[in-house]
């Protein structure tokens, strides 16, 4: 470690950088949104973001776990798509929900436990395992329906697109309750607390009795249960299990626990950030998507701000580490 | 020749793993490639036998320039792999090429000997931001490519725009290389296995080469030992991004015309090609070469299906899991020696 001089201060500029950062970027896109859009700033369309970003909100939760765990999940938006559709065919065929419900969750659950068990007692990198799952079961969301969606209806749709539930939409109640499920787990449970130690170094961890392969396997069994949810969600909403749906989630999802502030090597990071990283892509999803450009315009813009955001959120740990050579920072490997 | 260098930049790639006997360690990585090689040739024997079409030789050629162009982009995707990182942005980085040097040609701008290298260069400019954010940023690979994915595949889109989302690609120099064949070799073909043989001389008897496998094994020693090793990291990604150039422009060539989703998730079967080829993720390991027959087994398989008519989302669903088979043959492998 090289200390330079002014250590202090530059740990407290560093400091209120990561603390405050994003949410002085968050502020600066209400505000030029705002100014562009006057319908932007309305309960309306707060409670419209939230709704529109439901499966983000709640696929991050389980993502928060896998990144604290020093682990990546690509596979989080193509599950959403082939549980939505598998579960769309279900209520299809036997007009029953609670079964749909069911055989979603076993879908959602079987693929986190697969690659739960590939990566923790296969020992494959979580980037490649999950990058597989991600094409494989996009392939097969695509193939069974053919590339189209498959529409149904159910008292579950008509409930859940109701505005009027104690004042809230039903969607904005489940995205509350994954926080709150989220936040205790990874607070007050042996899962959160392994979560953390994992992230931090997997080897001491073993070597204090944790057993490191079933916790990594739990883990990854946490995410897929976010996923399921987000499935009922996505699916409900559209009324609809649609193959080409959420594309693109699990990236947004990993950017937002990332530039919410939890370390992207793992180890560090919390519920409140994940909002935080969240509502931050939201607005940004919603406030680009309000004006009216075009989709290769979105992106640009999406990605030039997505990218602004991560080298602030970094620029501001390495201050705060106020010195370490570059070597230090070695890419994450799961 | 080769064989003289190969041990020495082998051995700096793995020591940190095992202490190693030259002699072993040459059995072993020839045991590894001829693995690989054995693989191909059972997918061979059981494809021809299930499908006689699968051995004519024009099926071959067919094959071979399917293969050339995530082949090609998986040259700098295998370089930035060994060194622990991964490049999710060259299918964008493609588009991008693609888009400024036909956008250059057809509105006269630019004649093609200039608007080439000027595509090339804006390609590598894009491996160039990824390895600055990861190197000098530190931000993780993923992340940072993640980013520039979506960013330079909507400025590419936005230029096509102009055009109105579409570039008609009638260059000669570019059709030729794409659609011509040399005798019974297609240009492509050629092209492929010309870039393959110079990188192979590049990463196997260059000093850059073995600085390369050294920083992937081992990226603190190395530093440690004087290389410039945020040098050497930010110009594999800058190669990276040049790769992913050529193989744009020799995509849209093939397909004689620019649309905003050439290249996507081209990344995919480029990073499949790459672990097939037996490139450990964590870096220092693998071949360049093996990651020729790594894009030559995915081809091989997408063929056969194509050939049994088996349907696009369900060849891109066993694309998914021959790379989880892939990297399971590959654990098992190594657990047994």
């Amino acid at each position: 470690m090289r200390y330079s001089g002014n250590h202090v201060s530059r740990q407290r500029v560093g400091h209120i950088m990561q603390v405050y950062g994003l949410l002085m970027m968050g502020v600066v896109l209400v505000v030029v949104f705002a100014a562009l859009n006057k319908d932007f700033l309305t309960f309306v369309n707060l409670e419209t973001i939230l709704e529109q970003n439901a499966a983000l909100a709640i696929v991050s939760v389980g993502v928060t776990f896998t990144i604290i765990a020093g682990m990546f999940d690509l596979s989080t938006g193509s599950v959403v798509a082939l549980a939505s559709v598998v579960m769309a065919l279900v209520v299809q065929n036997s007009q029953s929900m609670v079964m749909a419900l069911f055989v979603a969750a076993t879908v959602a659950l079987a693929c986190g436990l697969l690659n739960g068990f590939l990566l923790s007692y296969g020992g494959i990198n979580s980037v490649i395992v999950t990058l597989a799952a991600m094409i494989w079961s996009r392939g097969i969301a695509l193939g069974v329906t053919k590339g189209d969606s498959v529409p149904f209806a159910s008292p579950l749709v008509d409930f859940m697109n109701a505005r009027s539930v104690l004042g809230l939409s039903p969607i904005v109640l489940v995205i509350g309750f994954s926080y709150v499920l989220g936040w205790f787990a990874l607070g007050h449970t042996r899962l959160g607390r392994y979560a953390f130690a994992l992230g931090r170094d997997v080897e001491a961890t073993k070597q204090a009795g944790v057993n490191t392969d079933l916790y990594k396997l739990l883990i990854f069994m946490t995410s897929a249960f976010f996923v399921w949810l987000a499935t009922v969600v996505t699916a409900t909403r559209m009324s609809a299990g649609v193959p080409n749906a959420v594309y693109g989630l699990e990236f947004d999802a990993i950017v937002a626990v990332i530039i919410g502030g939890s370390s992207m090597t793992g180890g560090e990071g919390s519920i409140i950030k994940t909002i935080v990283g969240v509502l931050f892509i939201s607005v940004l999803n919603n406030g680009l998507s309000t004006m009216g450009m075009r989709d290769s315009a979105f992106y640009l813009y999406k990605g030039a701000i997505i990218l602004v955001a991560l080298f602030f959120e970094v620029m501001s740990r390495q201050v705060l580490r106020s010195g370490g050579t570059h070597v230090a920072a070695v890419g994450a490997k799961g | 020749m080769r064989n003289q260098s190969e041990p020495l930049s082998h051995s700096i790639g793995t020591t940190h793993k095992k202490a190693g006997y030259c002699g072993r360690e040459r059995l072993g990585t020839l045991l590894d490639s001829y693995g690989i090689l054995v693989i191909i040739l059972v997918l061979g024997v059981v494809f021809a036998a299930t499908a006689p079409r699968f051995l004519l030789p024009q099926n071959i050629a067919n094959i071979l320039k399917q293969i050339s162009v995530v082949a090609i982009m998986a040259i700098g995707m295998f370089m930035v792999i060994l060194l622990g990182g991964i490049d999710l942005s060259v299918g964008s980085s493609a588009l991008l090429s693609a888009v400024v040097t036909m956008y250059l040609i057809n509105h006269n701008y630019a004649p093609e000997t200039v608007a080439i290298p000027i595509g090339l260069l804006a390609a590598a400019a894009v491996g160039f931001i990824n390895g600055f954010m990861v190197e000098s940023a530190g931000i993780s690979p993923i992340i940072v490519t993640l980013g520039t994915m979506i960013a330079v595949r909507g400025l590419a889109q936005t230029i096509l725009w102009i055009d109105n989302s579409w570039l008609w690609v009638k260059d000669p120099a570019l059709l030729f290389l794409a659609q011509k064949n040399f005798g019974f070799l297609p240009v492509l073909v050629v092209l492929m296995v010309f870039l393959y043989a110079l990188f192979m001389v590049i990463l196997n008897q260059t000093r850059f080469g073995r600085y390369l496998y050294a920083i992937g094994g081992n990226q603190r020693a190395t530093y440690l030992c004087g290389i410039p090793v945020v040098r050497f990291k930010t110009l594999a990604y800058t190669l990276s991004g040049l790769m992913a150039g050529v193989g744009g422009l020799v995509l849209v060539a093939r397909l004689s015309a620019v649309s905003p989703a050439v290249g996507n998730n081209i990344q995919f079967d480029v990073i499949t090609a790459v672990v097939l080829g037996g490139a450990s993720l964590s870096g220092g390991e693998g071949r360049i070469e093996k990651t020729l027959l790594g894009a030559l087994i995915a081809g091989m398989i997408i063929n056969y299906l194509t050939i049994k008519g088996i349907p696009g989302p369900y060849q891109s669903a066993v694309n998914g899991m021959i790379i989880l088979g892939a990297v399971i043959l590959d654990k098992l492998s190594k657990a047994r020696s």
